[in-house]
C-alpha cells in the first residue's frame, strides 16, 4: 500500500518538473519626450539575448525564447497584448523605431519616433572620418566584436549620412587594412577638411571626447607630432567647442555620463581643422547593431549641427 | 741516572710534542675561517643582511597610475638597476588582475647610448597583447617612463623597441618611433565640458 502511495506521488512530481517551465520576469517601463516615445524592457541577460524583435507594420513583435510575467505600468501608453512566449505592441501612429540591446543592467530599449524628424541643418562641406585601427591592428576585442569593425561601420554610415546632404566626405580608410598614423595624418591634412573625427573604442561605459592638449612645449623636433602643431594651434578653441556639442548631443540621446579629455594625441594634434577623437562605449557595453548605429550618427549630426551654430 | 728520572723525562717530552701538535692545529684551522669568510665578503657584498635597493615602480592599474616601493638586492652598475626596474614593472602583470600590462611581456635587452637614451627591448607580447584605449596606452607608456627616470640617475630618454626592432605605434593611439618624454611628460585633464 506504501508503495503505491510513493509511487503515485514520484509520478505527479515527475510530471510537474518536467510540464511546470519557470517564468521569466520581465519588467516593462516607458517615458514619453518629444516626439519620442521609449519602451525598456528588463530581464535576465541570457533571456533577452535569445529574445528576436521584428518592426511589423503597425505592431512590434517581441518573441521571448521562454514563457513570461509581464510587469507593466498602468499609464503605459500604448497597447501590448502577450500571448504565450509573444508580445505584441500596437503602435498608433507608424514613426520610425529604433531597437537597442544594452547592458548593465541587461535591456531592451525601443524608440517610438511619433512625429516627423527635424533634420538640423549642416553648413560645413568636407569632412574627413577616420575608422581607428584595422588589419592586424584589431584594437579593443570583446567575444566575436572588435573595434577595428565597430569604427569602420560607423565611419561608413556616418560617410552615408553626410554624403546624403551632399557632402563631401574623405574616409581614412575604407576596408579592414592597416593605416600607420603618419599616413593619417598626411592624407588628413592632404584633403584640408572643414571638419576631422575620429572613431574609436573606449575601455568603459562611458562616451568618451578627445581634443588636442592645449600645452605649447615649443618647438623641437619632434613638436609637430607631439606638441600643438602648427596646423593645430589656430583651431584648438574650435575643436573643443565641437568637443562640447558632439558631447552634449550623444548626452541628450543616450543619457550616459560624457568624459572630455584634453590628451596629446599625434592625429589629433597635427590636423590642420576642428578635430575630435569619440570614443564609443566598449563593446562589452553596447551591441552596435544597425539600430544602435544610426542612433549614434544621429547624435553626431546633431553636435555637428549645435557647432555650427554655436560658432 | 736511574729509571724513574728517565720516565719523568720521557713524559715531559711526549707533553711538549702534544701541545706543540694541537696548538698548530688550532690555529691553522682559526685562520682558515677568517680568510674564507674575507674572501666571500670581497666576492658578494649583497649577501649582507640588509643590503638591498629600494625601487619606485609606477604601475598603471584600472586607468590611472599607482606607486608602489619594491625591494631587490643590491646593484651598482646603473644598466643592471635599470633592468631590475623594468622586470619588476612587468611583474606587477602577475600579480595584479586591473593591471594593463600586457600579460607574458619580457625584457629581452637594455641599452644605454652616448646620449643617455635607454633603449628598452620588449618581447612582442607587449604589442601583441595590449588591449586599451587612449588613456590606457598613455598610462602603460608613462608608467614605464616615470619608473626609469625615478630610480635611474642621468637618463636622458626611453625608447621602446619591440623584438629588437622600432615600432610606430604599440596600440594605435600613440606614436612610438620617437622616445617617451614628449609624449608622456604632460597629464592628462578630463572634466564635464559645458553644461
Amino acid at each position: 500500500m506504501k508503495k503505491n502511495i510513493f509511487l503515485v506521488i514520484a509520478f505527479f512530481a515527475l510530471t510537474i518538473s518536467l510540464f511546470g517551465e519557470t517564468k521569466t520576469e520581465i519588467l516593462l517601463r516607458s517615458s514619453s519626450k518629444e516626439g519620442l516615445i521609449r519602451i525598456v524592457l528588463e530581464a535576465d541577460e541570457s533571456f533577452l539575448k535569445r529574445t528576436n524583435a521584428a518592426v511589423l507594420s503597425s505592431q512590434i513583435k517581441l518573441e521571448f525564447p521562454g514563457s513570461f510575467n509581464l510587469a507593466m505600468p498602468k499609464d503605459f501608453p500604448l497597447e501590448a497584448v502577450s500571448k504565450d512566449k509573444i508580445l505584441l505592441i500596437n503602435l498608433k501612429d507608424r514613426g520610425e523605431v529604433k531597437i537597442l540591446r544594452l547592458m548593465s543592467p541587461p535591456r531592451l530599449v525601443i524608440d517610438i519616433q511619433t512625429m516627423e524628424k527635424q533634420t538640423s541643418p549642416i553648413l560645413s562641406k568636407t569632412f574627413v572620418i577616420d575608422p581607428g585601427h584595422g588589419g592586424y591592428d584589431s584594437g579593443i576585442i570583446f567575444q566575436e566584436f572588435r573595434e577595428k569593425d565597430i569604427s569602420l561601420n560607423l565611419a561608413k554610415d556616418l560617410s552615408a549620412a553626410l554624403s546624403k546632404r551632399g557632402k563631401r566626405v574623405f574616409l581614412t580608410r575604407k576596408v579592414d587594412q592597416y593605416m600607420s598614423l603618419i599616413d593619417r595624418i598626411g592624407f588628413v591634412n592632404q584633403k584640408n577638411p572643414d571638419l576631422f573625427i575620429s572613431l574609436h573604442s573606449s575601455m568603459s561605459e562611458n562616451f568618451v571626447l578627445n581634443v588636442p592638449e592645449v600645452e605649447d612645449k615649443g618647438s623641437n623636433e619632434i613638436s609637430e607630432i607631439y606638441s600643438i602643431s602648427s596646423r593645430q594651434k589656430k583651431y584648438i578653441g574650435k575643436s573643443k567647442a565641437l568637443s562640447d556639442n558632439l558631447g552634449k548631443a550623444i548626452k541628450d540621446d543616450f543619457q550616459v555620463n560624457i568624459v572630455y579629455r584634453e590628451i596629446s594625441l599625434p592625429i589629433l594634434n597635427s590636423t590642420g581643422a576642428p578635430a575630435v577623437m569619440i570614443e564609443f562605449p566598449a563593446p562589452g557595453f553596447a551591441v552596435y547593431d544597425q539600430a544602435m548605429r544610426a542612433r549614434l550618427i544621429d547624435s553626431i549630426l546633431n553636435g555637428i549641427s549645435s557647432y555650427e551654430r554655436s560658432s | 741516572m736511574n729509571i724513574r728520572k728517565i720516565s719523568v723525562l720521557i713524559f715531559l717530552v711526549l707533553l711538549f710534542s702534544a701541545g706543540v701538535v694541537a696548538g698548530y692545529l688550532y690555529f691553522s684551522k682559526a685562520f682558515s675561517d677568517r680568510a674564507r669568510l674575507s674572501g666571500e665578503q670581497t666576492r658578494e657584498p649583497s649577501d649582507k643582511v640588509g643590503d638591498v635597493l629600494s625601487l619606485r615602480i609606477y604601475f598603471p592599474e584600472d586607468d590611472q597610475i599607482k606607486v608602489e616601493e619594491k625591494k631587490v638586492p643590491r646593484k651598482t652598475n646603473l644598466t643592471a638597476i635599470a633592468e631590475a626596474v623594468v622586470e619588476e614593472y612587468l611583474r606587477s602583470t602577475a600579480a595584479k588582475t586591473k593591471s594593463s600590462i600586457p600579460k607574458d611581456t619580457k625584457l629581452l635587452g637594455l641599452y644605454r647610448d652616448a646620449d643617455n637614451i635607454i633603449y628598452v627591448d620588449l618581447s612582442d607580447e607587449f604589442r601583441r597583447n595590449f588591449q586599451g584605449d587612449a588613456k590606457i596606452e598613455f598610462f602603460l607608456l608613462k608608467g614605464l617612463y616615470e619608473s626609469l627616470t625615478a630610480n635611474v640617475q642621468d637618463i636622458e630618454d626611453v625608447k621602446i623597441l619591440i623584438e629588437g626592432r622600432e615600432i610606430e605605434t604599440l596600440g594605435g593611439h600613440l606614436y612610438l618611433s620617437y622616445p617617451l618624454k614628449n609624449i608622456v611628460s604632460h597629464e592628462l585633464v578630463e572634466g564635464k565640458g559645458i553644461e
